[in-house]
């Protein structure tokens, strides 16, 4: 590289830097006004006024214009940042990588002006002044990612404690036919499996409805069954209080499914000896949301054991009352 | 909702029964995402069901739609967000 070759890279980042620190404070200023807006709205559809609008809707069949108020969709909203809370809880990280990640991706590219830049500026906000509340704003492009689970499955992958898998990969892995899926010791370390399988020496467990679990066991057509840790299904019913719903949305169950229905909870004291092992997604229960890693999108742990035959003293079946 | 099987085929993995608030005939087929086993109920009238009942294999054509999503209109619950694949 020459002298002039040097200079010209070194005006580049240093337009770079300034660059990086503008798009900081104006994703920053863009985060916050959006979640303003949004609250304001919520506030203006779950008014009275909002309830009008629906009960007219429902007593005249008419459609109301969108700019009235909606207390149905004041709901809605509450909900869905409800479950952009629960990711975050579940896999702060998340948090983590909308405020890093700009910055690898710039560093990684060679655009260290910009990369500095964005930190640069990220420490000020932290130290100057906007409480937090600029972490809201970033906070929505979490809300983003977890509102489309493709989106959450890329956001688990790049999170230290999850699969070290790459988004290409993932998805090279997941485009192969069930079936033909390669396994998992194939594309994760040892130490990796290792450390997945250790999550469930406290013990493994299933949801399972008891219609179903009566009739046809605790395992799928081919003996095999996906399994959480014990803590986390553990916490998965501590958070969801025996509300049905609650229930219903975090198993990603039809709602309506729990009424007149009982949810047992199936739980495998020692799932070692049950060829513990990490799901290659040819199990019959991979469906089209599998990602190669043991994590479901959220981020949950699974793993798969061999259920079929044994018999119900290698298990126990409590029911979970809501 | 309340669904009472009449008959179940443990082979064939399938139930005939009743709802009984809407006094609906089913179908159900075992399904399971990653977290839990559930059943997905479909829709059938009541001369279907005795058929079914005394010859349950004349129901494969049936479940094998059911089983790949083709007579989605016939579910009495709609799944939810992380639909289950047939077990």
């Amino acid at each position: 590289m020459g002298v002039f070759d040097s200079i010209g890279d070194g005006f580049s980042q240093v337009g770079g830097f300034f660059k990086g620190a503008g798009e900081t404070l104006w994703e920053t200023g863009k985060g916050v006004v959006d979640l303003g807006v949004g609250v304001a709205r919520t506030g203006y559809d779950l008014s009275p006024a909002g309830l009008a609008t629906d009960a007219y809707e429902g007593l005249t069949g008419n459609d109301a214009p969108d700019w009235l108020p909606s207390a149905q969709r004041g709901g809605e909203r509450v909900e869905v940042a409800f479950e952009t809370a629960a990711t975050i809880a579940r896999n702060p990280g998340l948090l983590v990588d909308a405020v890093v990640d700009p910055i690898v991706d710039d560093w990684n590219n060679g655009n260290y002006g910009e990369a500095v830049g964005r930190g640069f500026t990220e420490l000020a906000l932290v130290v100057v002044g906007t409480k937090g509340v600029d972490k809201l704003g970033k906070g929505g492009k979490v809300a983003d990612t977890a509102s489309d689970v493709a989106d959450a499955a890329r956001g688990a992958g790049r999170v230290d404690d999850l699969a070290p898998l790459g988004r290409t990969q993932v998805d090279e892995i997941t485009a192969i036919p069930k079936g033909s899926r390669p396994a998992p010791g194939e594309y994760l370390s040892a130490e990796y499996i290792s450390n997945h399988l250790a999550l469930f020496d406290e013990g493994a467990t299933r949801f399972q409805l008891k219609s179903g679990l009566d009739k046809y066991g605790p395992g799928q057509v081919d003996g095999t069954s996906f399994v959480m840790p014990k803590s986390q299904a553990d916490e998965l019913l501590a958070a969801t209080r025996g509300d049905p719903r609650a229930l219903e949305r975090a198993l990603g169950l039809p709602e309506g499914q729990l009424d007149g229905n009982t949810l047992m909870r199936v739980d495998f004291e020692n799932p070692r000896e049950l060829e513990l092992r990490v799901p290659s997604g040819n199990e019959a229960g991979a469906n089209d949301l599998w990602i190669p890693g043991g994590r479901l999108p959220d981020g949950t742990a699974e793993a798969v054991i061999d259920v079929g035959d044994i018999p119900p003293a290698r298990y126990s079946a409590t029911r979970v009352d809501s | 909702m309340k669904f009472t099987d009449l008959f179940v085929s443990r082979e064939l993995r399938f139930s005939l029964g009743i709802e009984e608030d809407s006094g609906r005939y089913y179908l159900s087929i075992p399904v399971a995402n990653r977290l839990v086993d559930y059943e997905e109920y479909y829709e059938i009238d009541r001369a279907a069901l005795e058929r079914y009942r005394l010859e349950p294999e004349a129901a494969a054509g049936f479940l094998e739609r059911c089983r790949s999503r083709e007579a989605d209109e016939l579910l009495i619950l709609k799944p939810g967000s992380d639909r289950g694949v047939p077990t």
